[in-house]
């Protein structure tokens, strides 16, 4: 026993040191693939009539510290970021920390509860199209499926906010924040949170389908069906089981993706969240808020797959029949 | 703001059913009729104070904030013509009017005195004073140095007596009360003492200025709110509470559907498509100004210099089809335009007379062939993430059109800030023609200082012999102290820079759109699209 | 115990097939599956089933590409020319509409077709030939280099790809040529994860040992033994990116960063028409539809081809 913790630990220091090694790596790449944008963040200051004077230009070049080499600014934000400072946005009155602060909880907020409703619409689902793998609902399931992969999920947005505003005109677009008026928050979520969850639930369906029929097949499933277990019973009694442990990981990565990529549907509801945030800050060549954004999404992607890794040898059962 | 209970187990049973069947609702069927009935009622109602407009818009004051001395964009400027105050104001029909001063003379041709209201406060409750407004001045020459359009000439400006402010020149400066009386330009009245006290941000995210609003709060990407001025020295207005204007940000159609939604009282649109169907909705559009030149500026050295050639751009005016561009890109909000916008109402408008306007595709190809450019290729920079679904349309068009002539109009869409570095840094054009989204300056004459002026930061016609011309114009009209003659200076300007093609003008669209619902009263736009009527309007509550 | 670190280590294949931007791959691949390679032999398959995934799929591909190549050799309207009036819904001449400048809707969407299939597989077979080149060169080259080029991997695969696109967008320019390069960069860490699951195992098989034994170079083992191993892998993927890519232009395009006008493509018909969205819904349906038919298209040819790779390998197992 004792060589085995000391196997999990030998294990869990590879892992953070690589994590650890990752996150430099990705703070480079961020760093370095904002700075080759050629726009020029002073641009936004100025439309066709009011255009800037030299003087305009050199004083605002100076203060926003543009004057400055690229391996300086970087090592700057890089220092910076250890003390938890993301910097100053180069356009907006703001530090990008108290923008990633107030953003993010939408971002976050959405991502959970579109992963609630598409554990939701998965589960059953799932389990039905394995139980009944070849018939009618099996095949509706998978077709099924194949739509909500394959239609971008702002068409179906889009769809959504149109036939409302013909129709019933309920208020679906906009944001309150959830400490203000938490149900108010949680209804103006719901439609974009289950747009989200449909390609979600697609990938988690087929998934637990395929888990299940394999499941099935196993020899301990073939001696239990012979003595005479069907194969719903099967399913609700050791499938499903068997699935939760693979199942809580896939649904783990998946949600640490969606923080980032709700870019799209934010924009379709205009929920104020990390991806509007991002996209604003890209069309304003707004380098410290599209580096904080990016690196921000970056390091909870990274987080959630360690701490997956981490707990995966500690919850998999199965590690302890080996 | 809150929804009732019923309604919200409705809105998630609805949403569940909507969802299923949206994609098949959303293929038929024809726009419901909306809400259109009591659109004119209760306009002759009496006042009703207090109450806070919602004003829906898709965009928020941008780079620079709001300091009065930083932000130059129309989206924060809009903002800051409702918290800061000019000297004096245009009305609609281009006349001087009225504002902090009350009176104002021309001694000499050098020298202006500005008599200034008693009894204005700041949002803060201090008094305006004399040096204010001297600081105000001295401090936009500082910040922009030579550039100052208004005040690089200017000598000195003082205080004379208990209400005069004295302003004199090195030389004349036509231009200088239609330049300090924009509202959404920058020459603004800003305290002296909390301007330099505060921090950048500060400047950025509060205002202390005369107007009858002000700043209370600032959220980015979600709101921000002006609660009323209660020193404001118009007694009786503004009648509102306070004004929140809701950012939608990323996508217009958003906007719209908080419009349908009935989530705001009133909505700005950059997209006019968007602006008919809210219309349509129940809303009020106020009057199309034509403010906003949809111009392609030319770099005639770019490349192998196809544009030198006058024959060249000439045949290229004459192959664009403008009625078509009006009626089928703009849906017919558009009108014929120059360099400066028909919303210079003083400005005689373009015609089927001004040279090279008139359709004519033969004349075009006859001129190509003379200049030996039957096959030319050439390219058109735009802002594809800035640009609206009208500025698309008609860039495709267009294409169309040229190709007709055998002129291959390549369309090379960027993302915006790109463009924009050719404003900023005076960058190299990236391609032969870079298409502009006009907004009406201050004067007329500003319409041509940055891409005709030789001192002009675009500049691409320095030493080209087409444009002497127009520039000699441009200069005398400069020093034109009579508007009359100073107009018909212009007017010759635009015929000779339309001779000689040296910028194209497809069209004049409005810059925005403003609507409001039936609940507004007393709204109406303004020819700068500076919402100045803000103060005098009430809403139903 | 080091048997089950070990296993653990193939969560990384397992989070491969699942990384949200590649997707994972078909129901075979589900990573249930390899995350428990290490599990006993499984009982044969009782039955073949008829692969309906893959004919399905190459049908819908094969009819999107043929009505595209006849929209694009024999054009009803010419796509760019105002041939109809404003908005025009369907009528017996123009069978889809025409859009706000009098174009022939029918026309540009049946042209889309073929930029779509061209863009999504040229990207999705670029990012596969470099990414599994740079897997090869991991795996042969030693412990140090596999790791950088790993977390290098890591760390791209961490950012949200459509982020990841919008800047490269921005870097390169906006053309076509660029757009496709964008999908090619995004998906090459994807590709490199999943080449190397493929390519680990042979890598310590006996006759690559030996082969290395006897002196043959590091470059003739990999295109002679690791990349034709990985190939079948590979091609599932390829199906699987291609789909993502059209989805992802889609997105794109609505954020006005797709392929630009006025070339028809259905991504930026969707984006340039959502503004006639109430007046003329019409104007959204075709172009929608063909990148449904394209994503699904695509979709389903992975999940056929993965489903015949898994028929095969059982095959040969039995």
């Amino acid at each position: 026993m004792s060589s085995t913790l000391r196997t999990y630990g030998r294990y869990i220091i590879r892992k953070l040191g690589s994590t650890a090694f990752v996150l430099v790596v990705l703070s480079l790449i961020v760093f370095l693939m904002v700075r080759l944008v050629p726009g020029d963040p002073l641009a936004g200051y100025y439309d066709t009539q009011g255009m800037p004077s030299d003087t305009k230009i050199a004083a605002l070049r100076a203060q926003l510290g543009l004057d400055r080499p690229w391996p300086v600014q970087y090592l700057t934000w890089f220092a910076a970021l250890f003390r938890g400072d993301f910097g100053d946005s180069l356009t907006q009155p703001y530090s990008v920390g108290s923008q990633i602060a107030k953003r993010l909880p939408y971002s976050i907020e959405l991502s959970l509860l579109s992963t609630l409703i598409a554990i939701a619409i998965a589960l059953p689902l799932g389990l039905l199209a394995g139980r009944r793998e070849g018939a009618w609902p099996d095949a509706l399931i998978r077709a099924g499926a194949f739509f909500a992969i394959s239609m971008p999920s702002f068409v179906i947005g889009l769809a959504i906010v149109l036939t409302n505003s013909r129709t019933l005109r309920l208020r679906l677009v906009g944001a309150v924040p959830f400490a203000q008026a938490p149900l108010d928050n949680l209804r103006l979520m719901l439609a974009p949170a289950l747009v989200l969850a449909f390609p979600f639930a697609a990938e988690l369906v087929r998934y637990l389908r395929a888990n299940v029929i394999e499941d099935l097949k196993r020899p301990y499933a073939v001696t239990l069906r012979s003595k005479g277990l069907t194969r719903g019973q099967m399913v609700s009694r050791h499938s499903l089981r068997n699935s939760l442990v693979p199942l809580s990981t896939v649904v783990g990565l998946h949600l640490a993706a969606l923080v980032g990529g709700t870019v799209v549907i934010e924009n379709v509801f205009s929920i104020p969240g990390m991806g509007q945030f991002l996209i604003q800050s890209i069309s304003a060549s707004d380098y410290p808020s599209v580096q904080g954004a990016v690196f921000v999404i970056g390091v909870i992607f990274i987080v959630m797959n360690l701490a997956i890794e981490l707990l995966y040898p500690l919850i998999n059962p199965r590690i302890g029949e080996v | 703001m809150h929804i009732g209970k019923k309604t919200g187990e409705r809105t998630i049973a609805a949403i569940a059913g909507l969802v299923l069947t949206s994609l098949l609702v959303a293929g038929c069927g024809s726009a419901g009729a909306g809400d259109a009935s009591n659109a004119a009622a209760g306009d002759s109602a009496s006042v009703q104070k207090g109450g806070t407009l919602v004003w829906g818009s898709r965009s928020e004051p941008g780079n620079g904030g709001l300091d009065p001395y930083v932000a130059s964009v129309y989206r924060s400027t809009a903002v800051l013509a409702l918290t800061y105050e000019t000297l004096v104001v245009k009305n609609d029909s281009g006349k001087i009017e009225p504002a902090l001063a009350t009176k104002w003379e021309q001694p000499d041709a050098t020298t202006y005195r500005f008599t200034i209201r008693d009894g204005v406060k700041f949002s803060d409750g201090s008094a305006l004073t004399l040096d204010d407004v001297v600081w105000s001045f001295k401090h936009h020459k500082e910040v922009n140095g030579a550039g100052d359009e208004a005040l690089a000439n200017l000598k000195d400006v003082k205080a004379v007596g208990d209400h005069d402010v004295e302003f004199t020149f090195s030389e004349p400066v036509p231009g200088f009360l239609n330049l300090i009386s924009r509202r959404t330009g920058s020459y603004f009245i800003v305290k002296q003492g909390w301007y330099e006290k505060a921090d950048s941000k500060t400047r950025q995210t509060k205002t202390v200025g005369t107007g009858p609003f002000t700043v209370s709060e600032w959220n980015h990407g979600v709101d921000l709110k002006l609660v009323k001025n209660k020193h404001y020295w118009e007694k009786g207005v503004p009648y509102l509470d306070g004004i929140d204007f809701k950012i939608t940000g990323g996508d217009e159609q958003t906007l719209l559907s908080l419009v349908q939604q009935g989530s705001v009282d009133a909505a700005w649109f950059w997209d006019p498509e968007l602006a008919a169907q809210a219309e349509n909705a129940g809303f009020t559009k106020g009057k199309d100004q034509y403010t906003s030149a949809r111009s392609l500026w030319i770099d005639p050295n770019y490349g192998n210099g196809a544009l030198k050639d006058v024959r060249v751009r000439r045949a290229i005016s004459e192959a664009i089809d403008r009625e078509q561009l009006i009626k089928l890109g703009a849906n017919g909000v558009g009108a014929l335009s120059f360099a400066t916008p028909p919303a210079f109402n003083e400005l005689k408008k373009p015609g089927s007379s001004t040279p090279y306007y008139k359709y004519d595709p033969s004349d075009a190809k006859k001129l190509l062939k003379q200049a030996g450019a039957e096959n030319l290729t050439i390219s058109v920079t735009y802002g594809s993430d800035a640009s609206s679904q009208t500025d698309v349309s008609i860039l495709q068009l267009i294409a169309k059109q040229l190709s007709k002539v055998g002129v291959n109009l390549k369309l090379n869409g960027v993302p915006y800030s790109e463009v924009q570095n050719v404003f900023t840094t005076g960058a190299d054009f990236p391609s032969e023609l870079v298409w502009v989204v006009g907004t009406k300056g201050a004067d007329a004459a500003s319409s041509y200082h940055s891409w005709l002026d030789d001192s002009g930061k675009v500049s691409h016609w320095q030493g080209n012999a087409d444009a002497e011309k127009a520039k000699s114009i441009l200069a005398q009209a400069r020093k034109e102290s009579d508007s009359a003659k100073r107009a018909k200076l212009l007017d010759q300007l635009n015929e000779e820079v339309a001779d000689k093609v040296l910028i194209l003008n497809p069209l004049a669209t409005p810059l925005d759109t403003q609507l409001w619902s039936s609940k507004v009263h007393g709204f109406s736009t303004d020819s700068e699209d500076a919402r100045a009527n803000l103060k005098y309007t009430w809403i139903e509550h | 115990m080091t048997e089950a670190i070990s296993e653990i280590g193939e969560t990384r294949t397992g989070r491969v097939l699942f990384d949200a931007r590649a997707g994972h791959d078909g129901d075979d691949a589900a990573p249930g599956r390899a995350l428990r390679t290490a599990g006993g032999p499984r009982a044969p398959r009782p039955r073949r089933r008829r692969n309906w995934s893959l004919w399905i799929g190459l049908t819908i591909l094969v009819t999107v590409l043929a009505l595209s190549l006849w929209a694009n050799v024999a054009p009803p309207f010419d796509p760019y020319d105002t041939v109809g009036g404003r908005l025009e819904a369907p009528n017996a001449v123009h069978w889809f509409g025409t859009d706000n400048i009098g174009r022939d809707v029918f026309t540009r969407v049946m042209q889309s077709g073929l930029l779509g299939l061209g863009t999504s597989a040229s990207a999705a077979v670029g990012a596969e030939l470099i990414g599994v080149v740079v897997a090869a060169v991991a795996i042969s080259g030693g412990r140090v280099v596999q790791e950088i080029i790993m977390r290098f991997a890591d760390a791209f695969l961490a950012i949200p790809g459509i982020l990841i696109v919008l800047l490269l967008r921005v870097v390169l320019g906006a053309g076509t040529v660029q757009l496709i390069i964008a999908m090619v960069v995004l998906y090459i860490p994807s590709v490199i994860r999943v080449a190397r699951g493929a390519m680990i195992e042979v890598n310590n098989s006996d006759f690559v040992v030996l082969a290395r034994q006897q002196g043959v170079s590091r470059a003739r083992i990999m295109f002679l033994y690791l990349i034709p191993n990985a190939y079948p892998t590979l091609l599932v993927q390829v199906a699987n990116i291609a789909s993502r890519i059209i989805v992802l232009e889609a997105a794109l395009s609505y954020l006005g960063q797709g392929i630009q006008p006025p070339v028809p493509s259905a991504g930026r018909m969707l984006y340039e028409n959502q503004v006639y969205m109430q007046p003329a819904p019409f104007l959204l349906v075709a172009p929608a539809l063909v990148i449904f038919a394209l994503a699904t298209g695509w979709n389903l040819l992975a999940d056929g081809l993965q489903r015949r790779l898994a028929q095969r390998k059982e095959g040969a197992r039995a």
